[in-house]
């Protein structure tokens, strides 16, 4: 198969790629605590796994993961479906008492770079750029919205944010999916015994870990996650099957994007 | 062996290995033309090849590498070394004529996400934090110098810069150097044919290999790549032996930082 990571891409691939298929993936995902048994990379990781899956169907270039992402205090609403009181100032998923912060990077600087990097592949004539994201802050996503639709230039240039809360449902935070993905992807970093074992619930507030409904204002009494939904019950090739069914709603956007602006 | 890579390591394991050695690398390297017989990646790859082999033998943790890198107009005396007349406006290698333009960065741009994932590690308590470099534009060599100064706490954090240009053999661009650290490390990505049989000289300007001596301002009169230099002498085993003398120095100066922060009774 033809190489699709930019970074292993020489120019001539590069350019053979985008002759063929003008779309250059974007990954990115903070550096972020995903509860004591996930490591902090998970949504660079995933991001990227989702963007190489798509790229297999679309062709193009994947640039390399960009580990970046940002978050800002979460909303009183917000913390009162996680168990806390709602007046306390948190930011993303740096809980009270989690013994390490996330590596989150201020908003407006996850822009700018964002911005530049687009702008380069803009300049390469890549005509559909994906940014493909594995973090669900809300205002990382906003930020990215903002920059596709500023970025596109319509009927030439087509910009669009897809990834996590996009293509991946249910939603939630270092759960079953998002540690079957890792269990795909790297077995060995991921610890289960980190949790308490089976039945004893695992509560939201106490390792940072969010179900779907949880994320929809309709969180347990207790706060624990769902039974469906707990990382326990996660295995490898739910998260293989995950990516694959994730890369392929990418790709038909992606398909989508290309004809309308091979079309204009 | 323990994993030093920290988007593969958990919450816990980050914490055991920064307090047994509070030192975080930052590999860093633009997206770049590296003449068509390297991949664009040829600078991240070589900066996370370095910090890699660096965390190995200090520990600590190595950040995922960044694909990011700047570069500005080149002044008129270092176009003129590599054989242009000296009034064009050239960027970085992006040399008229080639087919593809590189990813460079705005200067600012990655100055304000280096500093960001710096104050971020010292949040995170890391003592020690290494700036590995795979770039050699002057422009990004002095904005990672003056962040590493201005982001250091005398006594209590060290910011560095190392890596290209300061620990590496060569300095070079797409010569000998960079050309045996692909085949060392990811020689499915070395295709050698895309240069002319070895009888053929390398024009600078005509593919932007550039080998040190050029760069250190003594081009040769014809502006070519000198046979010591010459990607197309390039071995594995010399990109093997490179990254260990970079790996083994970037460490012994990690050392170095941590002593004189346990000197300063930190």
């Amino acid at each position: 198969m033809a190489e699709i990571r930019y970074e292993l891409m020489r120019p001539q691939q590069i350019l053979a790629a985008r002759d063929k298929a003008p779309v250059a993936y974007v990954p990115l995902g903070p550096l972020e605590w995903h509860g004591p048994h996930l490591p902090f990379g998970v949504d660079m990781i995933h991001a990227h796994c989702m963007a190489l899956a798509a790229a297999r169907e679309t062709g193009g270039v994947v640039v390399p993961a960009l580990p970046l992402g940002t978050e800002t205090y979460g909303a009183p609403e917000g913390l009162r479906n996680r168990g806390f009181q709602g007046h306390e100032r948190i930011v993303g998923m740096d809980f009270p008492g989690f013994p390490l912060p996330s590596l989150y990077i201020e908003e407006s600087a996850l822009g700018v770079i964002v911005i530049e990097v687009v702008a380069a592949l803009k300049r390469q004539a890549f005509r559909v750029i994906v940014l493909v994201n594995g973090h669900g802050g809300p205002n990382h996503r906003a930020l990215l919205t903002r920059i596709a639709t500023e970025q596109s230039e319509p009927g030439r240039v087509a910009v669009f944010l897809t990834g996590a809360l996009l293509d991946t449902q249910p939603r939630g935070h270092a759960s079953r999916r998002e540690t079957s993905y890792m269990f795909d992807v790297n077995p060995d970093s991921v610890d289960l015994a980190a949790l308490p074992a089976l039945p004893a619930p695992v509560r939201t507030f106490e390792f940072g870990i969010l179900d779907h409904p949880t994320c929809a204002a309709q969180p347990a009494p207790d706060f624990s996650i769902c039974p469906d939904q707990d990382p326990r019950r996660a295995t490898a090739e739910e998260g293989r099957d995950h990516v694959l069914r994730e890369g392929k709603s990418i790709a038909a956007k992606v398909r989508d994007a290309l004809r309308a602006v091979q079309t204009a | 062996m323990d994993e030093i890579r920290y988007e593969f390591m958990r919450p816990q394991q980050i914490i055991a290995a920064r307090e047994k050695t509070p030192v975080a690398y930052i590999p860093i390297g633009p997206l770049e033309w590296h003449a068509p017989h390297l991949p664009y990646g040829t600078d991240m790859l070589h900066a996370y090849a370095m910090a890699y082999e660096a965390g190995r033998e200090t520990g600590g943790v190595v950040l995922p590498p960044l694909p990011l890198g700047t570069e500005t107009y080149t002044e008129p005396e270092r176009l003129r070394y590599q054989g242009f007349q000296g009034h064009e406006r050239v960027m970085g290698v992006d040399f008229p004529g080639f087919p593809l333009t590189s990813l460079y960065v705005e200067e600012s741009a990655l100055g304000i996400i280096v500093r960001e994932l710096v104050r971020g590690l010292k949040r995170q308590d890391f003592r020690v934090i290494m700036l590995v470099n795979g770039h050699g534009a002057p422009n990004q060599r002095s904005l990672f110098t003056r962040l590493a100064t201005e982001e250091s706490d005398p006594g209590r954090v060290i910011v560095a810069l190392t890596g290209f240009r300061f620990v590496t053999r060569y300095r070079g661009h797409a010569e000998l150097g960079e050309t045996s650290f692909m085949l060392a490390y990811h020689q499915e990505t070395v295709d050698l044919a895309a240069l002319p049989p070895e009888s053929t000289p390398l024009r600078n300007l005509e593919f932007a290999v550039l080998d040190g001596p050029t760069c250190a301002g003594q081009p040769l009169p014809d502006f070519t790549v000198r046979a010591e230099q010459d990607p197309r002498h390039a071995t594995a085993e010399r990109g093997k032996d490179d990254v260990a003398y970079e790996a083994h120095h970037i460490a012994l100066a990690v050392q170095e930082h941590l002593a004189s922060l346990h000197g300063a009774g930190a």
